[in-house]
């Protein structure tokens, strides 16, 4: 391919990844495009701020690598100005340098990686300390199911499927544990991930500054209905929170035991079904770890999944149906004009 | 003892009844069968055309010559490369397609083409051919190839055990297509942590397939790497010092220590799995007392270390590359051996970063993350000193070259973005979303762009002719281009929040990233295009382009181009003595570049042997019976392989000896089809830095 012909495909691969760009731009206009680099809440903000500490840390090595490379490439390739001199192949200095520089940008690191670290580890955040609040953490405990999640609200025994709710502005204490292999609780721009794992219990804490809606999943591939396993969050002021608490009390959706071993049965949510719970066992976090622990609570799944998902067969084993009826009888998806975040 | 299993089986065929409820209504099955097929039937056709099975046989299948087994680890690794490819592109289409909640479905799955059972498959055999079966087969096969020449051996230590380990790895990579069209594959990703893979939530044979795949190429690795690290340590050439050894070589040591260390922790974790999976003991179980992130971390104290046992062999390609086309002795030799132990070295501190977010706390976190940016300090060194190779010297942009430095421009990215996933702080957001698939594509696109270089670069040497380099260009910007279109968008979607793994995506404003990834892939499908025509045309134009002294690149500076091309089965008619980090360069530099020997020697050689296709054979019985567990062909398959390997011990007829002048006459044919002239006068001076020989070093033979 000779120099000509390069410099056009070189424009026109330019052209068309521009093009390309820009159409992303058109196609959405209004939509957030779910940025992890636009946090809300300290824990999130926390690991940004490291993630730009780091970047510029990293370049005063990345950037002369860089320049260096392709300077050097320039200069000294056949044709260009740069003089050889194939004896040029030790010199202590360089060695220093190319030794030292990098290893002083990773005593600095290691100092950021250590604070941060800290400030956002997910049993107890430094950064969650430095924020004043007269109230007590919301406890909020977290079950994943074959592919469901359980959020259960133990001090005001509720609990909700799908879905999670949270007080803006209140920090919250979260136990997590799974019911059969390991999931990893992700809250996109506001919780940062955890594992959930059966049998055992981790923790996770955070706190969310402004009232929204933010996009939960997990993020640790746990089998077929794993895609489906998109929820809500939606931050609300605490008065529209005690109202959601209200609402679920009134639910007459009952979550004991019984009911609980009927809805971690393998269940793909794809109508992104959710629902609330009253009535819920006060203990039924650590009873799913005891029963996961001594085998009596367990799902085989089926040697394969049915190959078509359209079937009837396949809807009625795994599909949980369509959104618009949620089991609490309301048609109304957001309690108030919340802007999505 | 054994678990009762799902499904129907019997004592006579195991669990095989099952096969006949799976999915072969499934066109993409289909396809890719009827593919397997056709492509077979050719080959076999070709081959009784050309009455070419004893060739094959006697030249190539009972071979011990670590050449000719390089190459043919080389073929199994491209196969499944293609293979990987194509699963690689229907994950991109399929991704592109299942966006959103209106998104049409077709062929069952509610979005897209494929079922979330079918993904999974695709995406646990892509990363588990990618890694196991197609790069680390390329690799394994050019340290072969190359390793004994550059270090002047005239063949491996243990020849035997080299084909056995490439028959093992066949075996495996054989098992692999089985599994496409009998039964099905893992779909647990390629890391299948436990408790996915266990019999509850996998009930079928493809975790099976899945742990016998790797047991078996497991084995494979672990005698080559005991044979390589026997070769370079006890084999090389008087005077090669191990400070004089080339980078390749070091690189391939280092590799091969970890290798050897590294495999049999794999072995004992998926051992214990499949007991887990067979006879119901409660290692990796959430219940039972087991305890399944053992396993992670079992894995992943393989898994790390996979890692640099891929990248290093890279490393060491282009630090081969670089100094030939710069004309200029790679910078800081000693510095760059330095670096190679030391990656290896912190290669096995670092396992726990895999699973920053399993909820420990901020000492452990901390103590996996510094040890984990150590990494990057010799790996920049690397990239320094190939610059610095690179400063004051004379650079021709050829083909390898193009490969090598499109590869160090790829180090300096992913570089950065392992930096930045080392962090916990960073990791708690970015953990097993797209950024990371993104990351490490980056840094296998620079064992691939490495991979594609030393293809180039050594192809004249292993075949005496030329790659066409018209072609081979734009196959270059072909797959630069459809690198850049895929995982530039891939990075940036990790910024948007997107997980790996996913069947359906949810989010539409995700969609034009998709579709550019996808642009990406076309441009993949034409690379492909472009290097299966570039391999045409080199071959029917074998002749023109064929190389006419040992030094194909005139500037090469290593060992291995002082031997003709291709390299005669015994490698050096006579033992080369070595005087210089540069061997080649040296007696460029000095007038030595005759390949006349003063005086021949008789040839001590091993004969071919049929021993490993016989256990190939057996150890494939002895996979497929440990799949479908069926018992009795299971304790034949060990009955017969048990039998073999006694059958071996007792064998004494295994070498031969070439006297003299047969080796002289040999030496005399290949030498009067070179160009004896040009290969006399192809001296240059004031290549090198170092101008006496320096005699105390130098033994002579």
């Amino acid at each position: 391919m000779n120099k000509d012909n390069l410099a056009r495909f070189a424009k026109l691969c330019l052209a068309v990844g521009v093009l390309i760009v820009l159409a992303g731009c058109s196609n959405s206009p209004v939509q957030d495009p779910l940025w992890f680099l636009n946090p809300n809440g300290p824990i999130a903000r926390a690991s940004i701020f490291y993630l730009v500490v780091d970047v510029l840390l990293l370049s005063i090595v990345i950037v002369p690598a860089t320049v260096l490379v392709i300077w050097t490439f320039w200069r000294y390739r056949r044709g260009g100005t740069g003089k050889y001199d194939p004896t040029f192949n030790h010199s202590i200095p360089i060695e220093v340098i190319v030794w030292g520089v990098p290893l002083l940008v990773v005593v600095a690191l290691s100092y950021y990686s250590y604070h941060g670290a800290r400030d956002v580890a997910p049993y107890n955040p430094e950064v969650l300390e430095s924020v004043d609040s007269d109230q007590a953490p919301l406890r909020i405990q977290v079950i994943a199911t074959d592919w469901q999640w359980l959020f259960i609200y133990p001090d005001q025994h509720i609990a909700m499927s799908n879905r999670l709710v949270v007080p803006t502005g209140r920090k919250i204490s979260m136990d997590l544990t799974s019911v059969s292999v390991t999931n990893d609780f992700y809250v996109l721009k506001v919780v940062n991930q955890i594992y959930m794992m059966p049998g055992m219990r981790t923790k996770q804490h955070f706190l969310v500054e402004r009232p929204g809606t933010y996009q939960g999943f997990s993020t640790e591939f746990s089998g077929p209905g794993f895609s489906w396993m998109n929820y809500k969050m939606l931050s609300v002021p605490p008065e529209i929170f005690d109202q959601w608490m209200r609402r679920a009390r009134l639910s007459g959706n009952r979550m004991q035991w019984q009911q609980f071993t009927e809805f971690a049965e393998p269940t793909i949510n794809t109508g992104n079904q959710w629902s609330l719970y009253s009535d819920v066992d006060d203990d039924l976090f650590a009873h799913v770890i005891r029963a996961v622990n001594d085998g009596s609570l367990k799902y085989s799944w089926p040697a394969r999944f049915s190959e078509d998902m359209t079937s009837a067969e396949f809807k009625k084993r795994f599909g949980t149906g369509n959104a618009e009826s949620n089991p609490d009888g309301t048609t109304a998806d957001e309690p108030q004009n919340i802007p999505d975040r | 003892m054994f678990m009762d299993v799902q499904g129907p089986s019997n004592a006579l065929f195991g669990r095989l009844p099952m096969i006949l409820d799976l999915h072969y209504d499934n066109p993409w099955i289909m396809v890719a069968l009827s593919m397997v097929v056709i492509g077979g039937i050719g080959v076999v056709g070709l081959l009784t055309y050309f009455k070419k099975w004893g060739w094959l046989w006697n030249d190539w299948l009972t071979t011990v010559d670590h050449k000719k087994i390089g190459i043919m680890y080389i073929i199994v690794g491209l196969v499944l490369l293609f293979r990987g490819f194509f699963e690689a592109a229907m994950i991109r289409t399929h991704q592109a397609m299942a966006v959103g909640p209106d998104s049409p479905g077709f062929l069952g799955a509610v979005h897209g083409y494929l079922t979330p059972f079918h993904i999974s498959e695709i995406f646990t055999v892509h990363g588990t051919i990618m890694i196991l079966l197609a790069v680390t087969p390329i690799l394994v096969g050019f340290m072969n190839l190359i390793v004994p020449i550059q270090i002047g051996a005239r063949d491996m230590a243990y020849p035997f055990l080299n084909a056995v380990g490439l028959w093992l790895t066949t075996v495996a990579a054989a098992l692999c297509m089985v599994s496409l069209f009998v039964g099905s594959f893992s779909h647990a990703g390629w890391v299948g942590l436990t408790p996915l893979t266990q019999l509850d939530y996998s009930p079928g044979v493809g975790v099976d397939y899945w742990i016998w795949i790797i047991q078996i190429a497991a084995i494979g690795s672990t005698v080559g790497a005991v044979n390589l690290i026997a070769t370079i340590l006890k084999m090389r050439a008087p005077g090669m010092t191990m400070m004089r050894m080339p980078i390749f070589s070091w690189t391939t040591l280092a590799t091969n220590i970890i290798g050897l260390t590294s495999f049999p922790l794999l072995t004992v974790a998926l051992f214990l799995l499949t007991l887990d999976r067979y006879i119901g003991t409660h290692f990796f179980t959430a219940d039972g007392g087991g305890n399944f992130m053992m396993y992670t971390n079992l894995f992943w104290l393989w898994g790390h270390p996979e890692v640099y046992f891929v990248v290093l062999p890279a490393f060491g390609f282009l630090s081969e590359i670089i100094p030939t086309f710069s004309e200029k002795a790679l910078f800081n030799h000693t510095s760059m051996i330095v670096a190679t132990m030391g990656i290896a070295g912190v290669s096995w501190l670092v396992w726990l970063h895999h699973f920053f977010i399993m909820g420990a706390g901020p000492q452990v976190n901390t103590f996996f993350s510094i040890a984990t940016m150590l990494v990057g300090i010799p790996t920049g060194v690397k990239v320094f000193n190939w610059a610095f190779t690179m400063y004051k010297g004379r650079i021709r942009l050829e083909a390898p070259m193009l490969w090598a430095l499109a590869a160090v421009l790829m180090l300096i990215g992913g570089g950065m973005t392992g930096m930045m996933l080392a962090v916990p702080a960073i990791n708690y957001v970015s953990h097993n979303s797209v950024f990371v698939v993104a990351h490490f594509h980056n840094m296998f696109l620079i064992i691939a762009f490495a991979i594609f270089g030393a293809v180039t670069f050594w192809w004249p040497k292993a075949f005496g002719f030329y790659l066409d380099d018209r072609l081979g260009r734009i196959f270059f910007w072909l797959f630069w281009a459809g690198s850049v279109f895929v995982f530039v968008p891939m990075y940036a979607l990790g910024f948007l929040g997107m997980t790996r793994r996913l069947d359906y995506i949810a989010h539409p404003t995700w969609w034009p990233l998709l579709a550019m990834e996808v642009v990406g892939i076309a441009l993949y499908v034409a690379s492909v295009a472009a290097f299966l025509l570039q391999m045409y045309v080199s071959i029917r134009d074998r002749k023109q382009n064929a190389v006419r002294t040992s030094d194909a690149w005139e500037t090469s500076r290593s060992l291995e181009w002082l031997t003709p091309c291709p390299p005669p089965f015994y490698n050096f008619a006579a033992t080369p003595v070595v005087h210089s980090n540069d061997e080649w360069a040296w007696r460029r530099e000095h007038g030595m570049t005759t390949l006349r020997a003063e005086k021949y020697n008789d040839v001590h050689m091993p004969k071919n042997s049929m021993v490993p296709v016989v256990l190939a054979v057996f150890t494939m019985a002895l996979g497929f019976a440990g799949v479908w567990r069926i018992e009795w062909l299971f304790v034949a398959s060990i009955i017969g392989i048990t039998g073999t390997l006694i059958f071996r011990m007792f064998q004494k007829d295994i070498d031969y000896n070439i006297p003299a002048a047969e080796v002289e006459a040999m030496e005399n044919r290949t030498l009067e089809q070179m160009d004896t002239q040009a290969q006399e006068n192809v001296h240059q001076t004031g290549e090198i830095a170092d101008g006496p020989v320096r005699d105390g070093q130098a033994q002579q033979a």
